[in-house]
């Protein structure tokens, strides 16, 4: 091998391409290391299959309590359903915590805070507070606040076992609370008047179990939930049948992976482009090199030639020399972006290591610069007269 | 075997070409070991390498078993000069990167063999020409009438049907001129036919034919 002859200028022009591989195989064990990462937090091949959440929100609050209509309709589930990656897509009733309904009072129709409770209230000056059994048994009771119970019926304490209307259903009031009091007057208007129900009663009275404003998805084995989400939403968007009344949401519980994600993309890309350009100016260093190879190398072309050598052969002589050239360069690279990823590894929340993936594309392209940039000289190789040569 | 009919050849210097060969005749028969003499400059390495099939750009017919050679395309050609011919050159032409024994087994390899199968074959001629034990040497490591011998080696080892050699002791001093010319002639009594460009007279003895060169014509001595 000619190359091994010349061990110094062929080392020189091998730089470029163990540079160039280097950083092609750093990003690809880096971002395989990322995938398998990613993949393994948020869908581990093990236990439970994992959910997201959509929420629809609209931009009429007060339409979205009073609506009937259902915010995902079957047709809507069933067309999730057929999305990648979706195994199943189920209604949830929206968990509230805060609402609000009409109520009259003294004649007056108006609108006040509601807190929906799932275990214990808050305590209370008058009766008794809400408990447990309450919301196990989704009953119509509600502890009102000092003030309200005040307007309604002049004296608080005689408010307790009376009936107070909310939305369309009666409720028993069996409490009064005392609201902490702003002695400087200052928040008056922050301080919140709420009337405290169970969150089941609301759930069962007041929501008619059509107006569940969320839906889980259950994702598939091997797919990523945040864009399964993200599909679903896409999907919703533009064929949901609420598109028209706001907007369809996914909070990603994987922000956090978002953000590597980010620094990763910004590093790809600064690799990447180190990569081309590295390895372009190597390829023109071994197209450099093979055109001085064969013009030092004339006379043994010509006595090849006088053997029996055909064009094609001489050609296929050079152009192998130049792929070797580079693949024992593309080799080094390899070895050199293992020992990049690995050190990278220690700052990056994932592990990298060998995969047959990176060591194919990585001698894959170290051969494809070599036959590309070698292919000019070797055929100028293949064209010389045998007998200006000899 | 070759039959050369009114060949002519020119170089082109600057503006005007300069005939080399003016309507060369000439007829090659198996088994002849024939001598070509004639002043420096005569046109004889240009015949020599026309009748190997190195060079195309002449005019006139030449004639391989009957067949015209000129016709023939680069792969052609090439099979023709790996399986017919043999070339001796006065500066060896060895590839100096190589091994003697990988100089010797080229041909074998551009004619389709593997590297396995020359090895033995490569041994015994090496062996039967005298350097044996020089196979992995490099031709710098040899003296010039051991590395013509591996050059003859290299130009037999295919078993060609004639040798085409050109002043192949012009390089070497008396003795070793002596001893590669027994070489030749016992290749010769062999059954391989030899064409041998010569400016010694005492290389001629070995020869049954000699023809001279002169301005580009060709005249044979008849004894
Ligand atoms: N490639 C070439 N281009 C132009 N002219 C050439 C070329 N090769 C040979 N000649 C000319 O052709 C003539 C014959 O050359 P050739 O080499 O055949 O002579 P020769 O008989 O072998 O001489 P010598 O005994 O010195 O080897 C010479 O005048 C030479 O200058
Ligand atoms: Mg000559």
């Amino acid at each position: 091998m000619a190359l091994l002859k010349n061990k110094k200028r062929s080392f020189l022009t091998m730089i470029g391409i163990v540079i160039g591989i280097a950083a092609v195989s750093t990003i690809m064990s880096i971002g395989r290391g990322f995938e398998r990462y990613v993949m393994d937090a948020l869908n581990p091949e093990e236990g439970d299959l994992v959910t997201v959440d959509i929420a629809f929100q609209s931009e009429d609050p007060m339409w979205m309590l009073e609506t009937n209509d259902e915010l995902f309709t079957d047709r809507d589930l069933q067309s999730l359903e057929r999305l990648s990656g979706v195994a199943e897509a189920t209604r949830i009733e929206g968990n509230l915590q805060y609402t609000s309904l009409d109520t009259r009072v003294n004649g007056e129709e108006r609108y006040v805070d509601i807190t929906l409770t799932e275990e214990s209230g808050r305590g209370v000056s008058v009766g008794r507070g809400l408990q447990l059994s309450d919301y196990t048994r989704s009953s119509r009771v509600a502890v009102i606040p000092h003030t309200l119970a005040e307007e309604m019926f002049l004296i608080p304490e005689e408010s307790v076992g009376k009936g107070i209307r909310l939305g369309d259903e009666l409720y028993t009031i069996i409490g009064v609370y005392e609201a902490a009091i702003d002695r400087t007057g200052l928040f008056s208007e922050f301080m919140l008047d709420e009337v405290e129900i169970p969150a089941a009663s609301y759930n069962l009275y007041h929501t008619q179990g059509g107006t569940a404003s969320e839906v889980r998805l259950t994702v598939q084995r091997g797919s990523l939930p945040s864009e399964v989400a993200s599909e679903a939403v896409t999907y919703l968007e533009e064929e949901g049948s609420m598109r028209a009344m706001g907007s369809y949401e996914h909070w990603d519980m994987s922000m956090m992976t978002d953000g590597v994600s980010q620094v990763l993309n910004g590093i790809t890309l600064f690799i990447a482009s180190v990569a081309g350009i590295s390895l372009f100016i190597a390829g023109i260093g071994v197209m450099n090199m093979m055109y001085i190879s064969v013009s030092e190398r004339t006379k043994e072309i010509g006595i090849r030639r006088a053997l029996g050598a055909s064009q094609k052969s001489i050609r296929l002589q050079f152009v192998l020399e130049g792929v070797m050239m580079t693949s024992i360069g593309g080799a080094f690279g390899y070895l050199l972006g293992l020992m990049f990823s690995a050190a990278a590894a220690i700052l990056l929340p994932f592990s990298t290591g060998v995969d047959m993936v990176t060591v194919l594309v990585s001698l894959g392209i170290s051969s494809l610069v070599g036959l590309i940039f070698s292919y000019a000289p070797a055929n100028a190789a293949g064209k010389k007269e045998i007998i200006d040569i000899i | 075997m070759i039959k050369l009919k009114k060949i002519q050849k020119a170089y082109k210097a600057e503006d005007d070409w300069i005939p080399v060969l003016k309507d060369i005749d000439l007829t090659v028969e198996q088994g002849d070991f024939l001598a070509i003499m004639g002043p420096s400059g005569s046109g004889k390495s240009t015949l020599l390498n026309l009748i190997g099939f190195v060079d195309k750009a002449y005019r006139g017919d030449y004639l391989l078993d009957g067949e015209k050679v000129m016709s023939k395309g680069d792969q052609d050609l090439s099979q023709l000069r790996n399986e017919r011919v043999g070339f001796v050159f006065q500066q060896f032409n060895l590839i100096e990167t190589l091994t003697v024994a990988e100089n010797v087994e080229l041909p074998l390899l551009y004619a389709g063999w593997t590297q396995k199968e020359t090895k033995v074959r490569v041994s015994e001629l090496l062996t039967k020409l005298g350097i044996g034990d020089k196979e992995d040497k490099y031709p710098k490591q040899l003296s010039g009438g051991q590395q013509q011998r591996a050059a003859i080696a290299r130009a037999i080892i295919n078993e060609p049907d004639f040798i085409l050699a050109d002043e192949p002791t012009g390089a070497l001093d008396t003795r070793t001129s002596e001893d590669i010319m027994h070489v030749f002639q016992q290749l010769n009594i062999e059954g391989v036919t030899i064409v041998l460009v010569t400016h010694d007279p005492s290389t001629v003895d070995y020869c049954n034919r000699v023809v001279h060169m002169q301005d580009g014509l060709l005249t044979e001595e008849v004894n």
